[in-house]
């Protein structure tokens, strides 16, 4: 039985039999304050990673179709053509999504979760919150689930199935494991050594009287807007509550028209990752 | 509806395609414009449409968003409520 008291000790024999942290996606957000980086930097972060430098080739090489233009096979050319948010976003969904797709456990939430980073990218695009963290920490935000998995696959499928009629997961979480999955997902935020607003972000992401940092604002309302979307579409999805303080932190207003368009980028984006099994 | 921002490229530019007037824009057109590394489109007359198609999708829209609400919508939940209903399915 976990506690919140022995949450910081225990959490890493936990952490030790869930996928790695994703190193390249440490490695850009430790980056993401200089201003000095230079796309050298970034590509030279990306390149150890087959799976993104390959993604980075394709994204250039769409556009250079476009205008009829040969493939290139260079990495550095590829990025200098797309520029360096792209590069960013690219290292942060491909090494998050494959973090979470490792798991096979991690089926129950790899959708939920993936919907929750849509969102939140489109959320943190309108309050000038760096996309590329609200990316990685929507894709975090229930990870402490993914720990009650490895510790008892059964009782946590139990809780997670009888609490969605009545929505009382954290409590039957904490009756079982003696924490929740907000709880220990922070723990396991600290241990990987993000910053303090991730954890923030992960530990509050329920709470609807709180706004502790727009990062958290963010989070906490994508999971909100996801239910109200529909995304994934679920009996379950229901929205009685709403974080009044994460509203007024990111001045967010529903029915502008900034807004109203980012309700249909986030159901097409999300269409479209189902449909090729990537965000 | 503006579905994704500009493409900007690495000149600054915005890359821009013109689709031509009537073309019927489907799930699979717009899958190939992805696969061609197109991210914005923008609509400049609204498309024509099976209106009692639409009536019946906008009710049914409606109705799921009412049942995602509940019944006892506070002020914060009823803006966005009202937002989703307007942006429609």
């Amino acid at each position: 039985m976990l506690s919140l008291e022995i949450l910081d000790t225990s959490i890493p024999e936990i952490a030790k039999r869930l996928p790695p942290f994703p190193t390249v996606v440490a490695q850009v957000l430790d980056e993401l304050h200089n201003p000095a980086l230079s796309m050298d930097a970034l590509i030279r972060i990306a390149r150890n990673d087959p799976v993104i430098s390959a993604n980075i080739l394709a994204t250039a090489n769409r556009v250079r179709r476009i205008n009829a233009k040969s493939d290139l096979d260079d990495p550095f050319v590829a990025a200098s053509l797309i520029g360096t948010n792209q590069i960013r976003r690219i290292i942060t969904t491909t090494g998050m999504n494959r973090f979470l797709e490792q798991d096979r456990g991690a089926a129950f939430l790899l959708w939920h979760s993936r919907a929750v980073a849509i969102a939140s990218q489109e959320l943190a695009m309108l309050s000038l919150v760096s996309p590329e963290k609200a990316y990685v920490a929507a894709i975090l935000h229930d990870v402490g689930q993914l720990c009650f998995h490895i510790l008892d696959p059964e009782a946590f499928q139990d809780a997670y199935q009888q609490s969605a009629f009545d929505g009382r997961l954290l409590e039957r979480e904490a009756t079982i494991f003696g924490v929740n999955h907000s709880q220990a997902g922070a723990a396991l935020a600290k241990h990987w050594a993000l910053s303090e607003d991730f954890s923030s972000a992960i530990l509050e992401h329920h709470e609807d009287s709180i706004a502790t940092c727009p990062l958290q604002a963010v989070i906490n309302l994508a999971e909100s807007l996801v239910r109200a979307l529909d995304i994934p579409a679920s009996p379950k999805n229901r929205l009685t509550r709403l974080n009044r303080p994460a509203i007024d932190m990111l001045g967010i207003e529903w029915d502008s028209p900034s807004l109203m368009d980012c309700y249909g980028r986030c159901r097409a984006r999300f269409k479209q990752a189902m449909h090729s099994g990537r965000v | 509806m503006t579905i994704a921002r500009p493409v900007v490229s690495g000149t600054g530019l915005h890359a821009t395609i013109h689709i031509a007037a009537g073309t019927l824009i489907t799930a699979g057109t717009i899958e190939q414009l992805i696969n061609k590394g197109i991210e914005c489109i923008a609509v400049n007359f609204e498309p024509e449409i099976d209106e009692t198609l639409y009536a019946e999708s906008t009710v049914r829209h409606e109705a799921r968003l009412r049942e995602i609400f509940g019944e006892n919508i506070d002020e914060n939940c009823g803006v966005l409520l009202n937002a989703l209903i307007k942006a429609g399915p």
